[in-house]
């Protein structure tokens, strides 16, 4: 019920925006939606979607390889921990846009700079998840495996692993929602394809009704991903 | 001598807890450690485990040691068949009896921790020592949440590790179910062992 309701008031509020700034700024929603029709029908929404969701999806991965060595490492030698962490809490409060201004200084535009700018700027929660996931290891069981001479691949698996999982999840699953975005911003900034680039080339254009299209694409888009994590998250919370 | 203890000490806060601790077990002793709670019974266990650094003296262990704790040391999610073959990763050929053992501490096996009484965690985690086949035997209130039944029990499967060559040693507060096998007790009095 909230839907169409929803849906009726966007439009309105549509039609309100091209009567107060005019149809050069803000085109009439049937206008846009038949831009949006067409760039699904043409495909481009799915390629350029796609495009956008894989290079969040490496660098979230490259994230993750990254994040979970050095969070378990650290967390199993004091010393490493003192190295990364404040290196990696530093890392942690600078905008993404930093990263996605360094990689096209160091990787130039294209399809690497969303794919680093991404990692970097997921990489830091990623990695201080699982160090507090490791340090959240009860010490009497940690106690028990070392007298028992429990293999330390066997520690990990069964004993580091099921502790930390929880506190990884909720990183991933927030660094997975900010994941695309950061690549989408990255796309706008220093690529030629992707849904960010659309943006770009729709704004530098001027062709306003592209602009929106791509502004719901990538707002839905958002939606779903939320939906989606959030459907996986309370999955996972109930095993 | 599979475990002796040399002039142990231990200090909590400046207060002197243990203080010249001397103690050996050899291959079929059982020494028990009587006394309330507080006089430095589990921190006396865990030193000689090597769980705990003395402050003075040392410990020399020659064999294996496995051991029960007071909070019982479960991995939670895992259960109970699971919680003993994680402990046994390293000793595959005890490995083979975890059922034997289950079933004689009356255990199901895809039980989890959670789902059992304080009574079947403690016989776990016995469980898991006994199965260890351990040169050394360190049980920390074995008799603790039982009931006389399974307290009987214990001490006999006790008498059973120490009649094989195991060393025990096992700290209680109660003074009834003294395995038959244990013909030594003591405490500690202001840090150092006293016999009882």
């Amino acid at each position: 019920m909230i839907a169409p309701v929803l849906a009726v008031l966007c439009i309105a509020l549509g039609y309100g925006a091209t009567a107060v700034f005019g149809t050069a700024m803000v085109p009439p929603p049937p206008e846009i939606l038949g831009r949006l029709l067409a760039l699904v029908l043409g495909g481009e929404i799915a390629a350029e979607g796609l495009r956008t969701l894989g290079r969040g999806l490496a660098g979230v991965a490259a994230a993750n390889l990254v994040g979970i060595v050095l969070g378990l490492a650290a967390g199993a030698w004091a010393p490493a921990a003192r190295v990364f962490r404040p290196l990696l809490a530093a890392l942690n409060a600078c905008p993404p846009v930093v990263w996605i201004a360094l990689a096209m200084v160091w990787i130039g535009s294209g399809g690497g700079t969303p794919v680093f700018a991404v990692a970097a700027a997921t990489l830091p929660p990623l990695f201080l998840a699982v160090l507090e996931g490791v340090h959240a290891v009860d010490p009497r069981l940690a106690a028990m495996s070392r007298l028992y001479g429990v293999p330390t691949t066997t520690q990990l698996r069964r004993l580091v692993a099921p502790t930390a999982l929880p506190f990884w999840r909720a990183a991933f699953a927030h660094t997975a929602a900010a994941a695309w975005k950061v690549a989408a911003v990255a796309e706008f900034l220093g690529s030629s394809d992707g849904i960010g680039a659309s943006i770009y080339w729709a704004y530098r254009r001027l062709e306003m009704a592209d602009l929106y299209a791509w502004a719901l694409t990538i707002m839905l888009l958002g939606v779903a991903i939320d939906a989606g994590l959030a459907r996986a998250g309370g999955r996972g919370a109930a095993r | 001598m599979i475990l002796e203890l040399q002039a142990v000490g231990k200090s909590y806060s400046g207060r002197p807890i243990l203080d010249g601790i001397d103690l050996r077990l050899n291959p079929g002793d059982c020494v028990r450690l009587v006394g309330p709670s507080g006089l430095g019974k589990s921190t006396l266990l865990e030193i000689a485990a090597g769980l705990t650094p003395p402050d003075a003296g040392r410990v020399i262990r020659s064999g294996t040691v496995a051991m029960t704790f007071q909070d019982d040391a479960l991995l939670p999610w895992a259960s109970a068949a699971d919680n003993l073959l994680y402990a046994l990763a390293a000793r595959p050929s005890a490995c083979t009896r975890i059922p034997d053992w289950l079933a004689h501490f009356e255990l199901p096996p895809g039980l989890l921790p959670a789902e059992m009484s304080g009574g079947m965690r403690r016989r776990l985690s016995l469980a898991r020592a006994f199965a260890a086949e351990a040169a050394v035997l360190l049980l920390d209130e074995p008799f603790a949440f039982l009931d006389a039944g399974w307290r009987a029990r214990v001490a006999e499967t006790i008498d059973d590790a120490v009649t094989g060559g195991a060393a025990v040693l096992f700290s209680t507060h109660q003074s009834e179910e003294t395995p038959r096998a244990c013909r030594r007790s003591i405490s500690i009095e202001n840090g150092r062992i006293v016999a009882v």
